[in-house]
């Protein structure tokens, strides 16, 4: 919980802060892609292990995984039709074949419709989520914090001893 | 000296997270620790809640042993309660070795080549006894016909219930069934269907006036065939005669669009008469359910001696066909004959995360994602309280289609502790095709069979505290058909019966007491929603020609005074609505006849005009040609060649 906790607001600060952008911009589209994979399968395990081990933003990360598994419910009638017209394309059926007969592989479920629709949709748009937010990133930073923090609001919440207390926990973390 | 740095002052961090080390290290340490300490337990109760389930009475695990290295599950003391009695084992397995392919392992699926099934003990006692579920609903895809299946073993139950020796005696003594007859009178179903037969009639009666009505008149028929009569044929020349049979076709055409309205009131009618007709005849068969309905409320019996054997004994059998029934579904719902997931494909759920599709992509020889290759079975009674059994287990797979290999159980041997001696099964579950097959032979030599009751009443009770048996069944399910041949033989019958009557209770004692031997052979075919049961045991027998005499006269008595009543009651109207059918069928069918005479009529006179045209026309030709011929002649004459 206190390394979620830190992570989220290490993501706070980085957001406000002018270095990190591509770090948050590689949490968003790996979080994106842990919240559209339907179940816990071997893809799983490879992204969290590339969290684990990569200076990706994980509070990022999980923000998306947790905005985008909401998302995930409403598309599953999208990702089953993609994942059905992917997995009958004839051409490919030897590979697939070859994957299913494999070791290890079969542990992707990729056999499955909406694995494999969620699993392709998610690579394809991954670029897109990291351009995305690597541009919203920099926009928020110009436009809004700039702006934010010169309003009185921000000038109020920065003396209450919430704030104090995020700094210091952020100082000792 | 501040020795602090700066947040500008610290290193800049490379790509890679090195301090992740430390909690993946942890994770995978606790990990390691559940898998250790905890796994085996949480495993061991996971089976036997889902064993429990699947059985419908309490399965306990006594001890389960995971093995990652050399994957293995040793599993020790399985007891799987009897359900009958729930402070027995059906069954307890000392031990089951199962080894796993870490080659299959690792394409997600679960094959074991070679496991041993060791130590089994048969109606062993258990330290306490053991939970019984409810009975579970029928499952979903099947719903239709376990219903169906379910109705007719309950029906079998109901008649174990019913009290028919009690009945057969009351009706011995004496009853006035009088009053309860004139209660009964509502619920006759023949007096409410003539009623409704005969106000249909009337209905109809008017509509069928109304058509016969519109059709046209004998008066305005016969004109036509004065009219044909009429016609003077013109015979001149060829010509003019064209004109007269043209005339003569016309009025012809005008009678004919006359008889075609007057041919389909007529097919109209025939149709609804056959359909009282038929309703007429149904009467009788209505009444017959009538008077069966009103028997059975009066508890008048019957002297059937397989309904006594229904009576007696039905229980026992819904009980074998019920197990039959649900060991086949469970067989069809783990072993499908289609791959489940073929099954869920239109079952798409967009609120909870659907589950989507598994397709297959398996080669000739790959492995299904579960198979148990074999499995010998091995039981040695010099150990403790066990069996001698020794059997093979073979091809159990959830996916028997793509195996192409049937499931096949065979054993035999006996649980001398438990006096089950003589132990024979050959079992095949074939669900390798589209066709679903469950066939099997199952014998015991011998067995010892605990207190049952027959049949309890206020006034009687019969039953047996011990036996000793021997029983053989052989069944085949095929689809839905099911044909069950079992033949089973109880000896050393020790008899308990009573009965208020002393006279009853005398004959009762008369007829067990010879009956050492007691046979029940039971013969089931068809459908589960139509099952044609056969059911002969000699009590059943004995019972039947002990009692005949002295009550066989006051049942027949009884179901002839329900018969008079009923034929009283209904005699009356339903010839009154005979007659009405008939009256209706003569009225309207002397009006369509003669119309349908006045219509022939028109008919055999224009044949008649047409015929003489044609005999005219046939002169005229015949005249001109021989007036030619003639001219011919003449002419010739003159010519020498």
């Amino acid at each position: 919980m206190t390394y979620i906790l830190q992570q989220f607001f290490q993501l706070v600060k980085l957001l406000n802060s002018e270095t990190g952008t591509q770090q948050i911009a590689w949490g968003m589209a790996l979080g994106f892609i842990l919240g559209m994979t339907p179940a816990f399968s071997l893809q799983t395990i490879l992204v969290f292990l590339i969290l684990l081990f990569f200076r990706v933003q994980m509070g990022a990360a999980f923000v998306a995984a947790f905005f985008f598994k909401f998302v995930a419910f409403l598309l599953d009638p999208v990702f089953h039709g993609v994942g059905s017209f992917v997995l009958e394309i004839q051409a490919l059926k030897p590979l697939y074949t070859l994957l299913y007969n494999m070791p290890i592989v079969p542990w992707t479920r990729f056999y499955n419709s909406i694995v494999m629709g969620s699993g392709v949709l998610s690579i394809l748009l991954t670029p897109v989520i990291f351009a995305v937010t690597l541009i919203a990133v920099q926009k928020y930073r110009k436009s809004v914090y700039e702006r934010f923090k010169n309003t009185r609001f921000f000038k109020a919440l920065k003396a209450t001893s919430f704030y104090k207390w995020y700094v210091k926990y952020n100082e000792y973390s | 000296m501040n020795t602090a740095k700066s947040p500008t002052e610290k290193k800049a961090k490379g790509p890679l997270r090195i301090e992740a080390i430390l909690p993946l290290t942890l994770v995978l340490v606790l990990m390691g620790a559940y898998f250790k300490y905890f796994f085996d337990s949480h495993l061991r109760k996971g089976l036997e809640f889902g064993a429990t389930y699947a059985h419908g009475a309490e399965v306990n695990i006594g001890d389960l042993q995971t093995l990652f290295l050399e994957p293995s599950i040793r599993i020790r003391n399985i007891e799987i309660t009897d359900k009958s009695d729930p402070s027995l084992n059906i069954v307890k397995i000392g031990e089951i070795k199962l080894q796993l392919l870490w080659d299959a392992l690792l394409r997600g699926k679960f094959v074991i080549p070679e496991s041993s099934i060791l130590r089994i003990q048969a109606k062993g006692k258990r330290k306490r006894p053991g939970r019984i579920l409810p009975p579970s609903k029928p499952a979903e895809g099947n719903g239709i016909v376990n219903k169906a299946a379910q109705e007719t073993l309950d029906k079998l139950k109901e008649k174990n219930e019913s009290n028919l020796l009690g009945d057969i005696f009351s009706v011995a003594g004496g009853t006035n069934y009088k009053d309860q007859l004139k209660n009964l009178e509502g619920q006759i179903q023949t007096q409410a269907k003539i009623k409704a037969l005969g106000e249909e009639l009337k209905q109809k009666e008017v509509e069928w006036k109304k058509r016969v009505d519109a059709l046209p008149d004998d008066s305005e028929i016969k004109q036509l065939t004065k009219k044909v009569e009429g016609l003077k044929l013109d015979t001149s020349n060829p010509k003019a005669i064209q004109a007269s049979l043209k005339q003569i076709d016309s009025v012809y055409k005008e009678a004919r669009a006359k008889y075609k309205n007057l041919e389909e009131t007529k097919k109209v009618l025939d149709q609804d008469l056959k359909k009282y007709q038929n309703e007429y005849k149904g009467l009788d068969r209505l009444i017959k359910e009538d008077i069966d309905g009103l028997s059975n409320k009066l508890n008048i019996p019957s002297l059937d001696p397989q309904e006594i054997n229904k009576m007696l004994l039905g229980s026992l059998v819904a009980n074998q066909l019920g197990s039959l029934l649900k060991y086949q579904n469970m067989a069809r719902e783990y072993m499908p004959e289609k791959p489940s997931d073929q099954n869920k494909k239109q079952q798409l759920t967009p609120r909870e995360r659907a589950e989507g599709v598994n397709y297959t992509f398996a080669k000739g020889r790959s492995y299904p994602r579960f198979w148990l290759k074999k499995a010998m079975i091995s039981s040695d009674s010099k150990q403790g309280e066990a069996g001698d059994v020794e059997g093979i287990l073979q091809n159990v797979t959830d996916n028997p289609r793509h195996l192409g290999l049937p499931t096949t159980l065979d054993f035999k041997g006996g649980f001398p502790h438990q006096n089950i001696l003589d132990v024979k099964g050959n079992l095949t579950i074939d669900h390798t095709t589209e066709n679903p097959v469950e066939k099997g032979i199952l014998s015991v030599g011998s067995f010892p069979i605990q207190k049952n009751t027959l049949s309890k009443s206020q006034d009687l009770e019969l039953g047996y505290n011990s036996a000793q048996g021997s029983s053989s069944i052989d069944f085949e399910i095929q689809n839905q058909q099911i044909k069950v041949n079992s033949n089973s033989l109880f000896s050393k019958v020790d008899y308990f019966s009573s009965a208020k009557d002393k006279n009853v209770d005398r004959l009762l004692k008369a007829v067990v007491q010879d009956l050492n031997d007691l046979t029940l052979n039971i013969k089931a075919q068809g459908a589960w929603d139509k099952l044609r049961l056969n059911m002969n045991s000699n009590l059943g027998d004995r019972l039947v020609s002990a009692i005949k005499a002295q009550v066989e006269n006051e049942i027949r008595k009884a179901r002839q005074h329900v018969e008079e009543h009923v034929q009283r009651l209904v005699g009356k109207e339903k010839a009154k609505l005979d007659q009405e059918v008939q009256k209706i069928e003569k009225q309207l069918g002397v009006s369509l006849k003669s119309r349908e005479d006045a219509v022939k009529s028109v008919e055999t006179a224009v044949d008649k005009k047409k015929k003489e045209s044609t005999q005219q026309q046939k002169k005229q030709i015949d005249k001109l040609k021989n007036e030619g011929q003639k001219k011919a002649k003449e002419l010739l004459k003159g010519i020498k060649f």
